[in-house]
């Protein structure tokens, strides 16, 4: 992919888009599409499509009056959108302690790392809600949250500022299957945090290409005076947990008919059929705490057939889990 | 979804008491590894123990 190419409308964009819609229709209750399409900056066709999927969704927990009502009439006749039941979304919401422990649980994780604008709000975000668990004890779930700080986060100042002001970074960088370093500079795009580990997406000068770069294993950054090639770069979808560059591991598992549901689920390189009714699938992975939990979930009807340092690490992870109940149990 | 939360042995472990489909549970639960242990009921713990020893003795299913 060449720094110029500009990805189009994602799923991750529609979802964005999705949740800004909501307080936007019920702060008017009626708006022409085309006025609504504008000020998204989107087609009204896919306005259009946006709302048919909003209509899908609504407030827990999914009964008919939660959901969101849009008059489809006035939407088809008149390219209007009225939400029928603003009244009744607006209403306060009510969480229940799991749902309130999660939200506690996921905001400090995302305190660490939030963009400078957004540390605000995730605090007094967090602060709303503790200060409701502290009046009702039962209100969230009594959990040991331990905070651990995430190896490479003191680049993240110096990352986003430079992200801000579009300007490239000097970075020197440890190269783990080399064991060597090596300095370059690349265009920054965005920070994304995959299974625990906070990566930089850029353009890489010296590669001519796309690259993820684990924060970790960089040793020192300087922000440049210098603007970056394409100013209008978005930051790839590496939250997915695939990404295609030399971060990945290819892998072969050899899956039983109860575990094909994986090829449909995740990307996969290829298959072939494999012995005994099995399937063979190549994947790229990105990470291997990732795969040992997948297979996991399908044990035991996945194997790893290579690499075989990765067949046993699966089978040690299933031995430690074993012996938890072998010991006689916890507690 | 968690119905209960205690602490146990020293603060070493959490005790969660959920409903889910058996099926479902023992995949959610297997996914975790030895972080998370079945105490009850001996049907979810029996089917979790005989997946994890199909996995150790080798061969996909």
């Amino acid at each position: 992919m060449s720094p110029a190419a500009n990805p189009g409308d994602t799923a991750p964009d529609q979802v964005a888009r999705l949740l800004a819609l909501v307080p936007y229709l019920l702060a008017r209750g009626e708006v022409r599409l085309d006025e609504a399409a504008r000020h998204f900056g989107v087609e009204p066709d896919q306005l259009d499509r946006d709302l048919r999927l909003l209509f899908m969704t609504g407030v827990s927990p999914g009964l008919p009056g939660d959901l969101i009502e849009v008059d489809i009439d006035a939407l088809e006749g008149d390219g209007v959108i009225r939400v029928d039941n603003a009244d009744y979304l607006a209403r306060p919401v009510r969480f229940s302690p799991a749902e309130a422990t999660a939200l506690v649980v996921a905001l400090r994780t995302m305190l660490e790392t939030a963009p400078e604008g957004a540390r605000d709000v995730v605090e007094r975000t967090l602060a709303k809600l503790e200060a409701v668990a502290g009046t009702d004890p039962a209100a969230v779930l009594p959990m040991h949250v331990q905070e651990q700080p995430q190896p490479g986060a003191e680049h993240v100042g110096t990352l986003e500022r430079a992200i801000a002001a579009g300007h490239q970074l000097e970075i020197v960088y440890h190269v783990p299957s080399r064991d060597e370093q090596s300095t370059r500079v690349v265009d920054p795009r965005g920070i994304a945090r995959v299974e625990n580990v906070l990566y930089l997406d850029a353009w890489c000068h010296a590669a001519q290409d796309d690259r993820a770069f684990r924060l970790d294993r960089i040793l020192s950054v300087s922000e440049l005076d210098t603007p970056v090639a394409d100013p209008a770069a978005r930051p790839r979808d590496l939250a997915a947990g695939w990404f295609s560059d030399r971060e990945t591991t290819p892998v072969t598992l050899r899956l039983g008919p109860r575990a094909r549901w994986v090829t449909e689920y995740y990307p996969v390189l290829a298959t072939r059929p494999g012995p005994d009714d099995t399937l063979e699938v190549d994947l790229a992975v990105a990470g291997e705490a990732w795969l040992s939990q997948l297979l996991m979930r399908l044990s035991p009807h996945a194997s790893v057939v290579s690499p075989p340092e990765f067949a046993e690490t699966f089978t040690a992870v299933a031995r430690a889990t074993l012996s938890r109940y072998e010991a006689g149990g916890v507690g | 979804v968690s119905e209960s939360a205690e602490t146990i042995d020293g603060e070493a472990w959490d005790l969660l008491t959920l409903h889910s489909p058996l099926d479902a549970l023992a995949d959610e639960v297997l996914t975790y590894g030895p972080d998370v242990v079945v105490r009850s009921p001996g049907e979810l713990r029996d089917a979790v123990v005989a997946r994890l020893r199909a996995v150790v003795e080798g061969g996909t299913r």
